[in-house]
């Protein structure tokens, strides 16, 4: 009986220090030079032995031929469910040279809904579409860890700025990942400020700007 | 019980009988979705502006893009389908090549995805141009003009991917933009007449046509067979799907007026037996859309649509260039 409680205390103890230890916040801003790009992702990078918790209950719709979200963030084994909200058939298929990823639901009639596994590699943004609808385009991420922020560019929006909560301290390395870019990743610790370019095809297109505080 | 499902489903049926079509609107330079992100320089729209001329493209050199997509002729030939550079027949109707800019797949069938690759497409294409890439990169390097020109564009000189950039690159400048319909909206009332105003509006109701020639360029980009009579397979010969049968692209309409005769075949002359075409329904309903019905128009009503077309008119000017 009295081994159990001092058990129980333990790990009440040992939760609230691990607590403690959680909370970083991660701020940022992206600027880009020019136009906006389509849309992009930051995340924080896995760290073997760092536990991260699965990313549940990806979805997107189909409204008014267009896709609900510019990128859906998925996690390794897990899926996503489609649904088409519109009067009209869509499909939703991937053919992504850049990624290798492959999938066809076939047709989606009117409140069809389809759910499609991710059975590939992390960090991979994979693009998908409608094939009655080539205009139509979204992005599939496959982040390595729940800590994200997708974030919707406009093209004539400069800027754009962030916030990644509750990251454990164990996880250092925060990355930016948009369609056609250069990945940027920044090693950062508690109480740094950092900034990196953001390169396309050995361009600068933006500046990525990251600090992290208790 | 049955009942009130009954009812509430033939409710629900009303609501979503009307399929959802973007707004017709004035096409916007910001929405192009150029490869590099920005548009290309003065420079290499002329480089594409001569290559897109020039019958060196052409085995026999008889042959430039521009005697199929002619600009006196709205960027089409004025033929019911193509003639190739050896006299041969086309099986399709040659299409404008009008705000391709905004547009994502090409070909009635959609088989190109780029406008770069789309272009390299007729030189090697044996009924078109049928030269072959690696005789046409030596034909291009005996000629300073090109030598200079695609070596100060993009660095590495002349070969198969700059060729389709340069081409694609003065492609996306040949855009319509400035019509009496983008001038009416834009608040000048007197910019389109009584019966294009009242065409519009036929255009969006009674005739239903924003069901597939919707948003900024008159086009869902999408796919359909709409009764045009033929054993063409349309679309279902690139991406399979016996519903794709007989689906060809739908065409943007701007500058349409021009560009006679119509459809994937060439088979209407102008544009008022296009309109009389959608009026008695289609010429055959296998596999025809359901978008496609009987529409009753009367007389009044034809010339109304065919001036509501009339008005998305703006003749873009191309001066011819120089051939080094
Ligand atoms: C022999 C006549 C001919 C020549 C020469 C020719 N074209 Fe075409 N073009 C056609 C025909 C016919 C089609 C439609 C074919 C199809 O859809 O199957 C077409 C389609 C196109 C399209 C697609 C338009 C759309 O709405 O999808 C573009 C763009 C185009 N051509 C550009 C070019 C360029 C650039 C060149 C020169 C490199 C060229 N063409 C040379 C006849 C020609
Ligand atoms: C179900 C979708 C659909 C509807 C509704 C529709 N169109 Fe079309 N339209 C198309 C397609 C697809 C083509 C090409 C078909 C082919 O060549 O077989 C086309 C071709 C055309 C063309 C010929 C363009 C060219 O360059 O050859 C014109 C003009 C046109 N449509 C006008 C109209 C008008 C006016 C209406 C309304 C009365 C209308 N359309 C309704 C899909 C549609």
């Amino acid at each position: 009986m009295i081994k159990t409680t001092i058990c129980w205390v333990a790990g009440l103890a040992l939760g609230l220090v691990s607590q403690v230890t959680v909370a970083d916040t991660i701020t940022g801003e992206l600027t880009f030079v020019k136009k906006a790009s389509f849309a992009g992702v930051v995340y924080m990078e896995s760290v073997d032995g760092v536990e991260a918790s699965s990313i549940e209950g990806a979805s997107v719709d189909q409204v008014d031929k267009m896709f609900t979200k510019k990128i859906v963030v998925a996690g390794k084994g897990g899926d996503i469910s489609f649904r088409n909200s519109d009067s009209i058939d869509h499909n939703i298929f991937s053919n992504d040279s850049d990624s290798g990823v492959k999938f066809d639901v076939g047709l989606m009639t009117p409140a069809g809904q389809k759910s499609v596994d991710v059975t590939w590699d992390e960090n991979l943004l994979v693009r998908y579409g409608c094939k009655i609808h080539p205009k139509m385009k979204s992005y599939i991420f496959t982040s390595p860890t729940p800590y994200f922020q997708v974030l919707e560019f406009e093209k004539k929006v400069p800027r754009y700025t962030f916030v990644l909560g509750d990251v454990p301290s164990g996880l250092t390395r925060v990355s930016l990942t948009i369609p056609k870019y250069d990945t940027v990743t920044i090693e950062l610790s508690v109480g740094e400020s950092k900034q990196a370019d953001v390169i396309r095809k050995g361009k600068k297109k933006a500046v990525l700007q990251v600090s992290r505080a208790q | 019980m049955a009942r009130i499902a009954l009812v509430l489903m033939s409710l629900l049926m009303l609501f979503v009988g009307k399929v959802y079509a973007a707004d017709l609107a004035t096409p916007s330079m910001d929405d192009i979705d150029y490869p590099e992100e920005e548009a290309p320089s003065a420079k290499e729209v002329e480089l594409g502006k001569t290559l897109f001329f020039d019958p060196r493209l052409s085995l026999n050199m008889k042959q430039s893009c521009g005697t199929c997509h002619n600009p006196d002729l709205g960027f089409g030939d004025g033929l019911a389908t193509g003639l190739g550079t050896m006299g041969g027949g086309l099986g399709r109707n040659t299409p404008h090549v009008y705000n391709l800019a905004w547009n994502v797949t090409f070909f009635w069938d959609g088989r190109a995805g780029s406008l770069e690759e789309q272009a390299l497409g007729p030189i090697e294409a044996a009924g078109e141009m049928n030269m072959p890439l690696e005789k046409l990169i030596p034909r291009l390097q005996a000629v300073k003009y090109y030598q200079d020109m695609f070596k100060a564009v993009y660095g590495d000189g002349i070969n198969k991917a700059n060729i389709g950039k340069a081409i694609a690159s003065f492609e996306r400048t040949l855009n319509a933009v400035n019509t009496p319909f983008d001038k009416y909206l834009a608040g000048n009332k007197t910019a389109m007449g009584p019966e294009a105003i009242r065409g519009l509006e036929l255009f969006k109701g009674k005739a239903n046509c924003t069901g597939c020639h919707d948003g900024p360029n008159f086009t869902d980009n999408s796919y359909h067979n709409i009764g045009v009579k033929g054993d063409d397979k349309g679309r279902e010969g690139i991406a399979g799907g016996k519903e794709m049968r007989g689906a060809f692209k739908t065409p943007g309409l701007r500058n349409v007026i021009f560009t006679a005769p119509y459809m994937h075949d060439g088979s209407e002359g102008s544009l008022e037996s296009v309109v009389q075409f959608y009026n008695r329904g289609g010429d055959q309903d296998k596999n025809k859309s359901n978008l496609i019905k009987k529409l009753n128009l009367s007389d009044q009503e034809v010339s109304d649509l065919v001036a509501f077309l009339g008005a998305l008119t703006d003749p873009i000017q191309v001066e011819r260039p120089k051939i080094p």
